[in-house]
């Protein structure tokens, strides 16, 4: 059985080989799609977009708009009159249409006057999937300049910011000088207050009873006085003494005199008291003083927390970072893949899944319509034979074409994408295995290669609308997007990404391969009955 | 007798609810070349294609010596050689893999497809054109190529349908004289052609089939016995007034026809006189004419008019 295989095998290999439109389309045929492919979705930029704009009272932002839209070759249009713009879209010449509109509302426009605008985009949302791509590169354009104004203006606030820190660092100077008189007048008060209290103790030892003691003395001496005069005469030194006594008892009595006035005058007044409420007042003046330098301190701090804080921060108090989840598994090195690289497993599915229906179902068709055909059927081989040695050159085709494809990918798009040999190779074997058996299905179905191709394209578009390239699932209502989970073309394109991005074990794609095996057996026994229905119908 | 190698019975085919092929019953010996001849759509393709097994017969019994061949596929493939009408090969291959190529398809050990394909090769003089893809060779040399095929597998019988059609005289002289090697290796071969005169010096048997069924089948010689009753005579003369040769011949010999062809008269007339008498009449007729007489020639009619009439007959 093997020998015949490999001799049908050689057979079609000879004669696609010979068939230079053939050998031609298998070898061109993938690098075209895939060039094509790498071409287009490199970029995400639209190209040859035209833009009206209106901008009415001639504002910054629209200049600064026009000049932003021209550097990233966007076609712009000025337009005198609103209604010129928005016709202008409508009729095709322009693809959006963007007013800017002045208005004086925005307190902010104080600092920077580019917010004193409006801007509104004029849609034609009849161009559905262009529509909004324009939209997001606009929008993008216009997130720019809004940016760079936002920048603007916290720049000014923080030079403000910072301005007012510097007037108020000089303020705590004169603050301190403050503090520091208070606290010497509040020394001086206390010493002041200690005197006093000296004072009202030396007062209060002052005993009133001394002096009357003393002016008693004074009394006995004048009685001595007397008693002397009395005896020896008045004499000068009596008189002398006398005089002196009555000084002495004036002086005492002055003292005495201005002792109870002074007392009259600390009980009347209190100056102790009115010296602990000033006291008391200066502690408050300076406690009060230290708090408002506690809170300029605070200020002071505050400010210089807000100087240090970015625009960007202002901007995006949330950070968000778009981490990839390829290639991040434990223990795995991080891939840094491109956009190429994540549509690739979708690309290569497609490649194959066309390659695959098309060449077996042409292939099929080929074989029964030729008049060699005929005399291989009566020879001793089974039809069976016959188409797994289609079966087999298909494979090797699609096999080749599939090497191609990851080789043009890896030198011509610098593709980081890392593909596992031991996972991809049996992957692609099962997956091209079954739209190789499709294409024979299809080959056995139709009688004729121009219906044969066009079955084949068709149920190629039908698996490719039915998948996430061209909309997603999820998007899909859920019975058919449940459904849809479980097609070849899904199946395979999970299969793969899970390999080539995620870097995922076996066990991860067993799912899918298994579904995708048991489609395989469901092909073969459709093929076996087709054939066996087809051997009673067969007209030479 | 040679040893019979294919006997038929009772075939009958209906596609559709349509007969294509009524009652037929054939046998075949080794060594042999049964022609069969009939107009296009009588049944002779569908005959050959029923007897290799592509269409089933309800009825038939096919049979090669012991061996049933309904019920033993792999016999009646290896016993048998098919040479469709249209020219069953690969246009991309050489011929030297055309040959090959199906050589394996039948099972054969590579040294013996080699050592057979070189003999084949040989025998149907393809030598010079080994190496050539089959999509560029002439018409003759892809018939030729189409029988080497067949015989790959070294066949007891050979069916050939139609295998002159669409050459010139000399290509079909040539094709008809390699199927004659052919026999002599030993296989016995059926073929079908419309060419009649062409193909009945190369056939042991002829059998004339119309609308399914096999009418008449025997030697040519016996054929012209049971269904021909005019001689046929063909003269050639200078200056070749054929015209009033014909009008002066026609009432005493009852003249059937008359035609000219390759330069000769041919006339039919019934077999109402000795070949003799007929030649004696017209010698002295061309003589009297001053006719110089270069050829005459008397004989029993064609295999193509035996044809005429026995589908007339049936008519």
């Amino acid at each position: 059985m093997s020998f015949k295989v490999t001799t049908i095998i050689g057979k079609n290999l000879k004669e696609m080989r010979r068939s230079k439109l053939s050998s031609l389309i298998i070898i061109i045929g993938p690098i075209l799609i895939i060039l094509l492919a790498g071409f287009v979705f490199s970029t995400d930029s639209l190209q040859g977009i035209k833009l009206a704009i209106h901008d009415g009272s001639d504002t910054v932002l629209g200049d600064n708009l026009i000049q932003k839209f021209k550097e990233k070759s966007f076609e712009v249009n000025e337009m005198s009159t609103l209604e010129s713009c928005i016709t202008s879209v409508k009729t095709g010449k322009n693809h959006l249409c963007i007013e800017v509109e002045e208005v004086n509302s925005n307190p902010l426009g104080k600092i920077d006057s580019r917010v004193n605008n409006n801007v509104t985009l004029f849609v034609d949302y009849s161009k559905t999937r262009i529509a909004w791509s324009i939209i997001n590169q606009v929008h993008a354009t216009i997130g720019e300049e809004s940016e760079e104004t936002t920048y603007a203006i916290l720049g000014t606030l923080t030079e403000r910011i910072s301005n007012s820190i510097n007037e108020i660092n000089s303020k705590e100077d004169e603050l301190d000088d403050a503090i520091e008189s208070v606290e010497t007048i509040q020394t001086t008060l206390k010493e002041s207050e200690e005197n006093i209290e000296t004072i009202t103790n030396q007062l209060n030892q002052l005993d009133p009873n001394v002096l009357i003691e003393i002016n008693s003395f004074d009394n006995i001496l004048l009685e001595y006085i007397n008693e002397i005069e009395n005896e020896f005469g008045e004499t000068d030194i009596t008189q002398d003494m006398r005089n002196q006594l009555q000084e002495h008892s004036e002086n005492i009595a002055t003292v005495m005199s201005i002792i109870q006035l002074v007392n009259q005058e600390f009980n009347a007044n209190n100056p102790q008291e009115g010296l602990a409420t000033i006291t008391e007042e200066v502690d408050n003046l300076l406690s009060e003083l230290k708090s408002i330098k506690t809170g300029i301190r605070q200020i002071n701090k505050d400010f210089d927390d807000v100087e240090g804080i970015l625009a960007e921060e202002v901007l995006n108090p949330i950070p968000i970072t778009y981490s990839s989840v390829a290639g991040n598994e434990a223990g795995q090195s991080e891939q840094k893949l491109n956009f190429f690289d994540y549509i690739l497993p979708g690309l290569i599915t497609i490649v194959i899944m066309f390659a695959s229906i098309l060449l077996t179902s042409t292939l099929t068709i080929k074989e029964r319509k030729t008049r060699a055909y005929l005399r291989s059927i009566l020879t001793p081989t089974s039809r069976g034979i016959f188409t797994f040695g289609n079966y087999v050159t298909a494979l090797i085709i699609v096999l080749i074409q599939a090497t191609i494809l990851l080789a043009i990918t890896k030198l011509f798009f610098s593709s980081n994408i890392a593909i596992p040999f031991s996972l991809t190779f049996p992957s692609i074997l099962i997956i091209s295995s079954f739209f190789i058996l499709a294409g024979i299905i299809i080959g056995n179905i139709f009688s004729s290669e121009e219906t044969g191709v066009i079955a084949s394209v068709c149920i190629g578009i039908i698996f490719l609308i039915s998948s996430s390239m061209i909309m997603s699932i999820e998007a899909m209502p859920k019975i058919l997007g449940g459904i849809i989970r479980y097609t070849p073309f899904v199946l395979a394109e999970t299969t793969l990404r899970k390999i080539a991005i995620f870097q995922l074990p076996l066990a991860n794609i067993i799912p899918e391969l298994v579904i995708l095996v048991g489609y395989l057996i469901v092909s073969v026994i459709l093929i076996s009955m087709l054939q066996s229905s087809q051997k009673n119908k067969e007209v030479f | 007798m040679p040893k019979e190698i294919l006997k038929v019975t009772n075939l009958n085919l209906d596609i559709k609810g349509k007969l294509i092929l009524d009652d037929i019953n054939l046998k075949l010996h080794k060594k042999e070349i049964l022609g069969l001849i009939g107009i296009s759509g009588s049944g002779k393709s569908m005959l050959l294609k029923t007897i290799t097994g592509l269409y089933k017969s309800k009825t038939a019994k096919i049979k090669s010596g012991e061996h049933n061949l309904i019920k033993n596929k792999k016999v009646l493939k290896n016993l048998v050689g098919f040479s469709t009408q249209e020219d069953s090969i690969y246009g991309n291959l050489t011929v030297e893999e055309n040959i090959k190529y199906f050589g394996k398809l039948y099972g054969i050990k590579n040294k013996t497809i080699k050592e057979r394909s070189e003999e084949l090769i040989k025998l149907l003089e393809l030598d010079q054109y080994k190496k050539e893809l089959a999509k560029k060779l002439s018409g003759g040399t892809v018939k030729r190529l189409n029988i080497a095929c067949s015989l790959i597998h070294n066949p007891k019988i050979l069916l050939l349908d139609e295998p002159i059609s669409g050459l010139d005289p000399n290509l079909r002289e040539n094709i008809l004289s390699l199927i004659d090697k052919i026999r002599k290796t030993g296989t016995a071969i059926i073929i079908t052609s419309h060419f009649i005169n062409e193909i009945e010096p190369f056939c042991d048997r002829i059998g004339v089939i119309s609308n399914g069924k096999i009418l008449a089948m025997d030697s040519a010689i016996m054929l012209r016995e049971k269904y021909s009753n005019t001689y046929e005579i063909s003269i050639r003369s200078y200056p070749g007034k054929y015209k009033k040769i014909h009008k002066l011949a026609k009432s005493d010999l009852n003249v059937i026809n008359a035609f000219t062809k390759n330069n000769e008269l041919i006339m039919h007339v019934p077999k109402k006189y000795s070949i003799n008498n007929y030649t004696k009449y017209l010698t002295k007729l061309l003589n009297d004419n001053k006719e110089y007489l270069i050829k005459i020639n008397v004989s029993q009619s064609s295999l193509k008019e035996v044809f005429r009439v026995i589908i007339k007959n049936v008519i």
